[in-house]
């Protein structure tokens, strides 16, 4: 079992994946992006996307979803964070942002930023781990999802 | 040069607390070898084939005269005392302990420095004209531009995980000393006619496998567009970058799939959103970061003609040294020297913990304390009073650096190669050193003139041997070590890329192959032409006749 990290503390997980592609899915479950398109699901349901996802093509669609889960393939596969970064700045998602796949905890700072705001940890020690990760760095250069206003916008030292 | 900050130095300070655990928490198998591996590139330190090699930053090749020493410090403290310096202005230690390795970024960061990014598929150091801020044919200085890209690229929380290295060159003098056409990114620097600096950037050059000379996407670009505009080309690439084969995952890539016209389209759109976001620079920005670039105060001084002239009378190894390693200053009275790292019997670029200790100390007695490192593996002394060129000579020649070759033919660019990288094909080394002892008769050097022979162990290209005006490259065949060489290649104005001149040849016989070369060459020439152009005139053919006359 994963163990997710939501708004930097280990939460019980509330989603669960649709895996029965049921033709009314429930309330709570995660899609897949055809599934929930083609299910009309809305705010009630969260859709898993690939960081390879066109999403320009699929916006005016997955944009209703409580939940926005993005996978990675591998830990080094930056792609999902860009996606993030689009739909936070770009398209104004507000919902859950959720990294899955190949999350580790020194990744997850680079998430955290990039506009995720919960983590699919392997366990409870990893998850522990990703926390303290994400607490490290007191500030940064340049702007981000978290933090808009690069340093040099907010100081003058 | 530029100085931290107080948020600059604890930046580093945290990132070596960062790396720290990082390296604790590996040790004590909470992190698998794939995982730490893309860690601790991030942080300069690769396995090699010996031992693991540790990548030290040296941003767009300036270094103080405080941290060369304690890079020296840090040679005899955690190393075999030696360095060397790389093809992209780094300092590269051979033989640290991985263990070791938290404290010696402890080290380095209490001066200043870091091994952040200098290795892993992030943004590289930028690097720029080694004589930037001083040479006399300087239009801008790069440098401030390169350190605000360096801050932006640091740690960047979309960028750190692309699909394959990215490295950036930036250039603001006539003459191009920074190889910017073959960089994923090249920038040009340079002044309207109004006095505004404005950039042209050129995408998708490179060397490696697919060597390609990069395509200008945009000219004309403001100063405070510089990081919105890199920003839109790096996401772009993040996004459609290959993944799945790291030989085709560069950004030249990408650039030739789309066609450069298409890829800057995507560039343009990507950037409407971002021009006027907060990651624009502002005015006082680019001000804070130039102002820490403000030249030395110089000494009102004459230019020392006469005084130059009698000594290169008297002392003819001087006037030689003169003639090729000192070059024009911006300012009166000064010149810029460059010390060759390249004597026969040492490999290219490296320099042991004495010279480095006597390099800081000249620029401090003769110039302002600066140093710089140059693509070509050469150490600069960007200030040095005229009136002591001749005594800096005589210092630098008990020290083995003062050689009197730079930019003359024994003045390789050369990779570690097989005698260090786990990479290589081939062993680089021992070539450019049978090479130099070939071609040690200074007056036959000198007659040759320019002449830029890069030796690479691999396809990866390191020694850039696609831009040497003759390059070598080492290749596998069943087992053994054959080299291919190439005419033709340049890294500068009017960049090119060498043609492979035929069938590869054995190591015993590519001094040899280098000798008719250059016998067809001086034959050939008219006038004082030089080698490249000289090629470019007559073509391969003459060439390829007589250097495999007697094969077969």
């Amino acid at each position: 079992m994963p163990t997710l990290v939501r708004n930097g503390e280990i939460t019980e997980d509330a989603w669960t994946y649709d895996v029965a592609n049921a033709s009314s899915p429930e309330a709570g479950s995660i899609l897949n992006a055809e599934d929930f398109t083609k299910q009309h699901a809305g705010e009630l349901h969260g859709v898993l996307l690939d960081g390879s996802v066109e999403i320009e093509d699929i916006i005016d669609q997955v944009k209703r979803a409580a939940l926005i889960a993005i996978s990675f393939a591998g830990f080094a596969d930056g792609r999902g964070l860009s996606l993030a970064v689009l739909l936070r700045s770009r398209y104004d998602y507000r919902g859950e942002l959720r990294a899955v796949g190949e999350v580790l905890p020194d990744w997850t700072p680079y998430m955290l930023r990039s506009g995720f705001d919960s983590f699919e940890l392997p366990d409870s020690r990893t998850a522990k781990t990703a926390i303290a990760c994400m607490q490290r760095m007191t500030d940064h250069y340049q702007g981000s999802v978290s933090q808009p206003s690069p340093r040099f916008r907010r100081s003058s030292d | 040069m530029y100085r931290y900050n107080q948020f600059d130095q604890q930046f580093v300070q945290e990132r070596v607390d960062q790396y720290r655990d990082q390296t604790a928490r590996y040790l004590a198998g909470e992190i698998s070898d794939d995982a730490f591996q893309q860690l601790r590139l991030r942080n300069g330190l690769y396995i090699q084939r010996l031992a693991p090699m540790l990548r030290i930053a040296v941003p767009y090749g300036t270094i103080s005269s405080r941290q060369l020493k304690v890079i020296a410090e840090i040679s005899r403290n955690y190393d075999k005392g030696y360095g060397h310096l790389s093809t992209r202005q780094n300092i590269q230690l051979n033989w640290p302990e991985l263990e070791e390795v938290p404290d010696i970024l402890a080290d380095l960061a209490e001066v200043e420095m870091h091994a952040i990014q200098t290795s892993g598929s992030c943004v590289r150091n930028v690097t720029t004209d080694h004589f930037a801020g001083v040479s006399a044919d300087e239009e801008v200085d790069a440098r401030p531009y390169c350190e605000l890209l360096r801050q932006w690229s640091t740690y960047h929380p979309e960028f750190d995980w692309l699909p394959r290295k990215f490295k950036i060159a930036l250039n603001g003098s006539r003459s191009d000393r920074a190889a910017t056409a073959v960089h994923d990114i090249g920038i040009e620097v340079r002044k309207t006619p109004s006095g505004d600096v404005v950039l042209d950037v050129y995408v998708g050059g490179g060397l490696g496998r697919t060597p390609v000379i990069g395509s200008l996407i945009r000219t004309g670009l403001a100063e405070r567009d510089l990081l919105t505009y890199v920003e839109a080309i790096l996401r772009v690439y993040n996004r459609y970058g290959r993944r799945d084969n790291k030989y085709k995952a560069r950004i030249k890539i990408l650039v030739r799939a789309m066609t450069p016209q298409i890829f800057r389209e995507k560039v343009d759109a990507e950037w409407e959103h971002l021009h006027d976001g907060p990651g624009a620079l502002t005015d006082d920005e680019i001000l804070r970061v130039k102002n820490s670039f403000v030249p030395p105060t110089y000494a009102d001084l004459n230019n020392e003609e006469s005084l130059l002239g009698t000594q290169r009378l008297e002392n003819r190894h001087f006037d030689a040294w003169v003639e090729n390693n000192v070059d024009a200053h911006k300012q009166t009275g000064y010149a810029i020297v460059t010390l060759s790292t390249k004597t026969a019997g040492i490999p290219p670029g490296d320099v042991t913990d004495i010279q480095m200790d006597a390099v800081a100390d000249w620029s401090d007695k003769y110039g302002c304390g600066e140093i710089r490192i140059s693509h070509e593996q050469n150490f600069v002394l960007p200030d040095v009073r005229q009136s002591d060129l001749l005594e800096l000579f005589v210092a630098a020649k008990k020290q083995a650096l003062g050689a009197a070759n730079v930019g003359l033919l024994t003045d390789v660019i050369c990779c570690p190669g097989g005698d260090y990288c786990s990479l290589a094909n081939a062993k680089s080394i021992p070539v450019a050193e049978e090479i130099q002892r070939q071609f040690d008769d200074y007056d036959y050097l000198h007659d040759l003139g320019p002449l830029d022979l890069n030796i690479s162990g691999c396809m990866n290209a390191c020694g850039h041997h696609h831009v040497g005006h003759i390059g070598i490259l080492g290749v596998d065949k069943k087992g053994a070590e054959f080299y291919q060489i190439s005419l033709g290649g340049h890294a500068g104005n009017n960049a090119s890329l060498g043609k492979i001149i035929g069938p590869s040849f054995s190591r015993a016989d590519v001094t040899g192959s280098i000798v008719k070369l250059l016998d067809v060459y001086i034959q050939s020439r008219v006038q004082d032409e030089t080698f490249l152009d000289c090629y470019r005139r007559i073509g391969m053919q003459r060439f390829k006749e007589r250097v495999y006359a007697n094969a077969g």
